[in-house]
């Protein structure tokens, strides 16, 4: 058996890239079109983060002082906090928290929330909660970018043709299967399933990296996600509403799913961190603190809102809060009901 | 920027650029992924690349160079994609075959530097003084990097039959 030559070797490697041209994937008319779409969104991207940049470092200027103690937020979905205990951490730049039925994912900071169903549109977006029963089969466009933390008794169908190898590993101490893969339409596909909490996380995106890191961020939310949020709705107080240093800076929204005799079920609907205009609007119908006997009937939004409402000098207050009809609200902090404006509930229910 | 005569280029030169992409990172949907991320950063200097000489060229070497830092950033390293089928083909698969699934599995195990080296080299034919000007290295640095590829496919192929060989 004699060594090759170099003109065989040359012409070894030149058959050898020749045949591999198949696999190029077809010239499609899109890929101008993904590209501009993919640019966009890191434009988008870059202007949020540098304007986020810049009201992070205002209001760290004003009020390093005032959060001391109570952990890093300040504006709007301020997402990464330390509030959420072991398994606390920051998301990566453009990124954020989202918190659904014991797990915990990262998302772009820019996606929508819960555009899915039979009128979505081509935003991308979250899906909090997602349960199996929808009302219509929604069709999705195959530029759709979607992240759905959803119920599943059952592992998810393969994300690609042929079916995909599932890996198998524990997260966190509870076995876990992940898959993934490339849709017809082209996206990129992946799920990862937790047998034993029946909760899958779905991501199709039009980036390989964004679905990775989707994939990659799942968590347990246990016992307090990321966002502040124990699984078990708790209780109201102490009071604090119209005392003395009543003085919110931040506040974790926590949503559980009513059961059907109305008591809250032991795992996070939905959750997100807040400051900002919703601080405001709580603040002031709290201080208004109008007292209401409450009011009848189901919460119209199905759901059981629990509000943690960080104050200045580090402590944490929880509110109940219900939606009633025509709007408005009412929480109680443990000792007295306070009706919520309607601006206040539909913050609350973004 | 001129957004029609960049999509005139994407049509004319995508199909090159995503075979270029595929020998490079062998793998289809990793290699249209480094199309697309390469012609985002093209489009934001478009006028640039409009006015290269050969923009093809231009397009091509940032292909490249796009590649090699992607794989210097650890958290492009390992992209989903869907699994490789690895179970034994139910073809007959000819000898000439083996030797390039042989070949193209070893070009898979190189370093990034001397894989592209024997992707322009071999499949765009680049002279080594073009291959040297696109990778930004000297023409001595060219010639060491396929050397040491070459002589590790030697390593290989040897064991193969004679028959299986091109």
């Amino acid at each position: 058996m004699s060594p090759l030559t170099d003109n065989q070797l040359e012409d070894l490697l030149r058959s050898t890239f020749a045949s591999k041209e198949p696999l190029a994937p077809p010239h499609a008319p899109r890929l101008a079109r993904q590209v501009l779409r993919r640019r966009d969104g890191r434009r988008r991207v870059v202007r949020r983060a540098v304007l986020a940049a810049t009201a992070v470092a205002a209001v760290a200027t004003l009020a390093v002082p005032v959060l001391r103690g109570v952990g890093r937020l300040s504006s709007e979905d301020s997402a990464g906090s330390t509030y959420g205990g072991a398994q606390a951490a920051s998301p990566a730049p453009g990124w954020r928290w989202e918190s659904s039925l014991g797990v915990q994912i990262q998302v772009p900071r820019i996606w929508a929330v819960n555009d899915y169903g039979c009128d979505q549109d081509d935003r991308p977006s979250v899906v909090r909660g997602a349960w199996p029963a929808e009302p219509c089969k929604p069709r999705e466009l195959p530029t759709k970018e979607l992240a759905i933390i959803a119920a599943s008794a059952v592992r998810p169908a393969s994300p690609a043709a042929p079916p995909a190898k599932v890996r198998y590993w524990i997260l966190q101490g509870v076995p876990a299967q992940r898959a993934d893969g490339r849709l017809a339409d082209g996206r990129f596909a992946a799920w990862v399933w937790l047998p034993s909490l029946q909760v899958a996380v779905m991501a199709r995106t039009l980036s390989a990296a964004t679905t990775k890191r989707i994939a990659d961020s799942v968590r347990l939310a246990a016992p307090t996600d990321n966002n502040g949020c124990p699984a078990q709705a708790p209780p109201a107080g102490p009071p604090r509403a119209g005392s003395a240093g009543f003085d919110p800076v931040a506040v974790s929204v926590c949503g559980y799913r009513l059961a059907r005799d109305g008591t809250a079920q032991p795992v996070v609907w939905f959750s997100y961190l807040a400051g900002g205009d919703l601080v405001r609007l709580l603040a002031a119908d709290l201080g208004r603190g109008r007292r209401v006997a409450g009011c009848a009937g189901p919460d119209p939004g199905g759901s059981a809102l629990a509000v943690g409402m960080r104050h200045a000098d580090g402590t944490l207050a929880w509110l109940r809060v219900r939606g009633c009809p025509a709007g408005a609200g009412e929480a109680d902090d443990g000792a007295t009901m306070v009706q919520l404006g309607p601006r206040t509930m539909a913050a609350l229910h973004r | 920027v001129d957004q029609a005569s960049f999509e005139d280029r994407v049509a004319t030169s995508g199909a090159a650029l995503l075979r270029l992409a595929v020998m490079l990172t062998g793998e289809p949907h990793l290699a249209e992924d480094l199309v697309q991320s390469t012609l985002v950063k093209a489009f934001r200097k478009w006028r640039r690349v409009a006015a290269a000489a050969h923009p093809d060229a231009y397009l091509k070497a940032m292909v490249v160079n796009e590649f090699l830092s992607w794989r210097r950033r650890r958290t492009n390293q390992e992209l989903p994609a869907a699994p490789v089928d690895d179970r034994p083909s139910g073809e007959d698969v000819g000898a000439a075959q083996a030797a390039r699934a042989v070949c193209w599995e070893l070009l898979g195990d190189l370093p990034r530097q001397q894989r592209a080296v024997l992707v322009l080299r071999y499949y765009e034919d680049l002279p080594d003084e073009e291959i040297a000007r696109v990778l930004g290295c000297g023409t001595s640095t060219v010639r060491s990097n396929a050397a040491r590829a070459l002589a590790r496919l030697r390593e290989v192929v040897p064991a193969m039959d004679e028959e299986a060989r091109p």
